[in-house]
């Protein structure tokens, strides 16, 4: 029995039912495993970053290496300074990475521990890193958390050491590993020299091979995010989860910001490569010429399969935005479009979106499953693009939905393959006209099927 | 919580590893390792079975965002099924600040209010502990007025493990609910199943065969559990511990409170299974009873054999390495066993004294009992020459990282492996993941990378 949801939508103001996001520290964890030999570390109970663990290896399918303070109801009165002192020995001693990347939890911040402080009294082994994000779990979600830790990367690492390197800077906020290969993949195919902070592919989509080590090979190297302070410009993917790292890097080292759409569809990979261009002066290469027409070529194949659809929405920001242009361009209707991160910021971004497409649309920030299964209840839609939490709505209503976001836990390979750039563009095309017409099928009468669609 | 209360439910010495190892009643890791689960989490999964009831965790939108339906759990409830649904007070800034004491009364007021619940469970967390919010008042308060059990389960985080957040949550709902009503009727052969999570629906593998013998299973804790018939547990004539340990405690509560004596029972493995029948029938002394669960046994022993004779022959001499929690450990052991596996390494990290000793007694004198699984698993995979690792979620991915054949046997599991047709089901699970075709590619050379000197003769016979 799945359906558990009344239609008549009342205010709620005390309880979130089916939460559609995660806490900071999960963001902040997921952004650290984006760095080369990086060991993260949870500065609170030890369940919490077992829940991240859980999280991320349930959608990466990989192991998910993190440490704890493990806190005490005795840390939790007398401050966990000396619980975090025995961990950064422990973790040095035991696991030796390069860096520690110390977040905080909603324990540790409500009583107030320094962590600036304990990591200057700590023992640092000679040549390792220390840096430190606070992300309290009562403010923001995991989008706000990665954005405070890249952030953190940047207030420790990055230096402008008067040397200009000649490279972009790519902050490409909470995408998949497969999606920041792609970022990658346009950059080199345009002869672009840049560094990309965080990221996590060679990380959590490592190749299976005989020699397996906790680090990976994957992950920007420290130096990178320290020389990251000499680089032409920042390019931030999504006002939520990068650009504050990108002001943070003007402030302190005077690299120019820009803040960009997390390139999803065409428009935003179009404006996406026209700044990298402008930034680098290299010309975007024919290869990527090439993708964009076939994308579009590819649009014009197939658009009357989706024209007109209703597609219900949800998942983080950066995401939600670059997916909602995208489906307008493509001619499909983002009925509802709802992030459980909160901040007005979503709203005044998507609403002017639809709007000017002239969609009679629902945007929601700070919302829950709940509120978006009420929604459809009371004006259905054709699809459902979202996490695997969207299942149960999807089946309660019978709507097909299109797994996008994070996190996936219930299919494989998603995190290996992009949605961003045109090769996303092209198998974001080819899930929803697929999933579109796979219920054509299976709905279609005997007399009805059809071989050519 | 106060403070005593922890140290009295730590100090337990009626625990048999009391004297030789308080770390599983105390059971916080040090700082600075991989990090396992809390005591909420123990709380939230021992008692999240109940299908009646309201499940309201009282935290940041984390505690429940990262458990909801993490966990599968079967029910034949017929309303709506709460257990698929995460309920929570989303505490904030500001509630930190102020407090979430009246946020809590409007939640509870709501999900009364709008789902008509048997009951409500409210989970103190990390958060709400150290901002003091009076949730027993808040609770009492709610239940007077709606006039059903609301029960404040208090397992934050910081208080230790899961093991022990599993022993606090079953203690709360024994508390409050045990021998508030009566049942409809009483039988002779009245159990309760304590312990029992029907993850995936293991618990009906075994309990069709438990009711054909005559034996009635009046209450669980909490697998297929409801509100009304927790309440109605006092009426029982047996307790059956089928988990952790950890839920003995609630068991000696009951006995001291209500004279129901208890006994522990594993269904995993053909042999376990056939020992707890026996035993649960052993406590009624009714030579009926006894007879007909033996003509039973035979039955399904018998179907079990015919039916993992092929498997045998494939799995002859296979090594197998375990990573799992608590009496999981020996119980899958002899479910290895029992189809032909030799087990040559068991973690023991999570596991208590009796536990231990249970494992001395199943496992050849060669096999590893490992402390430190992390460290450890690998080099022991690689030593043994293991075929197959039985191993948790968050172990799994290394497993495949090391080109190890795997079955998951965690909470979060997708497989059936209890009793007599789960051994069936574990069988067959562990053929296919070990003959699968892949694992032939993992750990060989890309063909490129081959020796030279083949390539060289390659093109030696090619000129």
């Amino acid at each position: 029995m799945l359906d558990h949801t009344p239609k008549e939508c009342i205010e709620r103001k005390a309880i979130v039912i089916n939460p559609a996001k995660t806490c900071q520290p999960l963001g902040a964890t997921y952004a650290a495993l984006g760095i080369h030999n990086c060991l993260p570390h949870s500065h609170g109970s030890q369940g919490c970053q077992m829940y991240f663990r859980s999280h991320l290896s349930r959608h990466f399918r990989e192991p998910v290496e993190a440490s704890t303070s493990s806190f005490t109801e005795g840390s939790a009165v007398f401050g966990g300074g000396s619980n975090l002192k025995t961990a950064i020995n422990n973790v040095f001693a035991i696991y030796n990475p390069d860096i520690m990347a110390i977040h905080t939890t909603c324990l540790s911040e409500t009583i107030g521990d320094d962590i600036p402080t304990y990591i200057a009294e700590a023992k640092i082994p000679e040549g390792k890193f220390v840096i430190h994000a606070n992300t309290p779990s009562y403010v923001g979600s995991h989008i706000v958390g990665f954005s405070n830790m890249t952030k953190g990367m940047v207030k420790y690492l990055s230096v402008n050491s008067n040397q200009p390197n000649g490279k972009l800077n790519i902050i490409p906020g909470f995408v998949n590993p497969g999606d920041m290969r792609e970022i990658k993949r346009m950059l080199k195919s345009m002869g672009a020299e840049f560094i990309m902070f965080p990221d996590t592919s060679g990380v959590l989509d490592a190749p299976l091979t005989s020699n397996y080590n906790i680090f990976p090979e994957g992950g920007t190297r420290v130096e990178d995010i320290i020389d990251a302070g000499n680089s032409i410009a920042t390019l931030a993917l999504g006002s939520f989860a990068s650009a504050d790292s990108a002001f943070e890097l003007k402030k302190k080292c005077k690299v120019p910001a820009r803040t960009l759409l997390t390139p999803i569809g065409i428009n935003a990979t179009d404006d996406f490569l026209v700044a990298a261009s402008r930034f680098t002066g290299k010309e975007v290469s024919m290869e990527l010429e090439e993708e964009r027409g076939q994308v579009i070529d590819i649009m014009a194949d197939l658009h009357q399969h989706y024209h007109g659809k209703k597609v219900a929405l949800f998942g983080d920001p950066d995401i939600l935005i670059g997916l909602t242009a995208f489906l307008l361009e493509l001619g499909m209707i983002p009925k509802y479009v709802l992030t459980g991160t909160p901040g007005e910021a979503f709203e005044k971004e998507v609403c002017p979106m639809l709007e000017e497409a002239g969609v009679d649309g629902k945007v929601k920030a700070a919302g829950d499953l709940f509120a978006l299964h009420q929604w459809i209840k009371n004006e259905p839609v054709d699809l459902l693009m979202g996490t695997t939490y969207g299942k149960y709505i999807a089946r309660a209503e019978d709507i097909p939905l299109v797994r996008v976001g994070f996190p996936i836990m219930d299919r494989g390979v998603h995190s290996y393959l992009p949605i961003v750039g045109y090769r996303g563009a092209m198998r974001l095309v080819e899930m929803i006209s697929n999933t579109l017409l796979d219920r054509v099928d299976r709905d279609a009468l005997d007399e009805d099927m059809e071989l050519i669609m | 919580m106060n403070k005593g209360a922890i140290e009295e439910l730590r100090n337990d010495t009626s625990c048999k590893h009391y004297n030789v190892s308080k770390k599983n009643c105390k059971g916080n890791e040090p700082p600075g390792l991989a990090t396992f689960g809390c005591a909420f989490e123990g709380a939230y999964f021992a008692l999240a079975p109940v299908s009646d009831a309201i499940h309201l965790v009282h935290g940041p939108m984390t505690c429940v965002g990262s458990t909801w339906e993490f966990r599968h759990v079967g029910t034949t409830y017929e309303g709506l099924d709460k257990t698929q649904m995460g309920f929570t007070t989303d505490i904030g800034e500001m509630d930190v600040i102020h407090g979430g004491e009246k946020k809590l009364a409007r939640a509870i007021d709501y999900a009364v209010d709008k789902y008509h619940p048997k009951g409500v469970f409210v989970y103190e967390t990390c958060m709400t502990a150290l901002i003091g919010d009076d949730i027993d008042a808040v609770c009492a308060a709610a239940e007077k007025h709606w006039n059903i059990p609301i029960i404040p389960v208090h397992a934050p985080g910081f208080i230790g493990t899961k093991n022990f957040g599993e022993r606090l949550g079953l203690e709360a709902a024994v508390d409050h609910l045990v021998g508030t009503q009566e049942p409809e009727y009483t039988t002779p052969y009245d159990i309760n199943l304590i312990g029992e999570h029907n993850i995936n629906g293991e618990m009906w593998l075994y309990t069709p065969i438990l009711e054909e013998i005559g034996i009635r299973i009046l209450s669980t804790f909490s697998g297929d559990g409801r509100i009304d018939k927790m309440r109605q547990a006092h009426r029982a004539r047996l307790n059956v511990v089928v988990c952790a340990k950890s839920s003995e405690a609630i068991c000696k509560l009951m006995e001291a409170k209500w004279g129901i004596p208890f006994i522990s029972a594993s269904f995993y493995g053909m042999r376990e299974a056939s020992d707890a029948i026996r035993r649960i029938c052993a406590q009624f002394n009714d030579p009926q009873l006894t007879a007909r669960a033996e003509e039973i046994i035979a039955r399904e022993e018998a179907r079990v054999r015919k039916a993992l004779e092929p498997y045998k022959i494939l799995l002859a001499g296979r090594k197998a390495v375990l990573n799992t929690g608590g009496n999981k450990s020996w119980a899958f052991a002899v479910a290895l066993q029992d189809i032909g596996i030799e087990v040559v390494g068991v973690s023991i990290r999570k596991s208590n004294e009796e536990d231990k000793a249970k494992l001395r007694s199943i496992l050849s004198p060669d096999a590893v009992l490992m402390e430190k699984p992390v460290v450890e698993q690998v080099p022991l995979i690689m030593n043994t020459k293991a075929d197959l690792l039985l191993a948790g979620g968050r172990s799994l991915y290394t497993a495949v990282k090391k080109g190890i054949p795997f079955i998951e046997i965690s909470q979060e599991k997708t497989g059936n492996y209890c009793s007599y047709s789960g051994l069936i089901n574990l069988a067959r699970d562990i053929v296919s993941s070990i003959n699968n075709p892949m694992f032939k590619l993992i750990g060989s050379e890309a063909p490129w990378e081959k020796k030279v000197i083949e390539l060289e003769q390659c093109l030696i016979k090619g000129a």
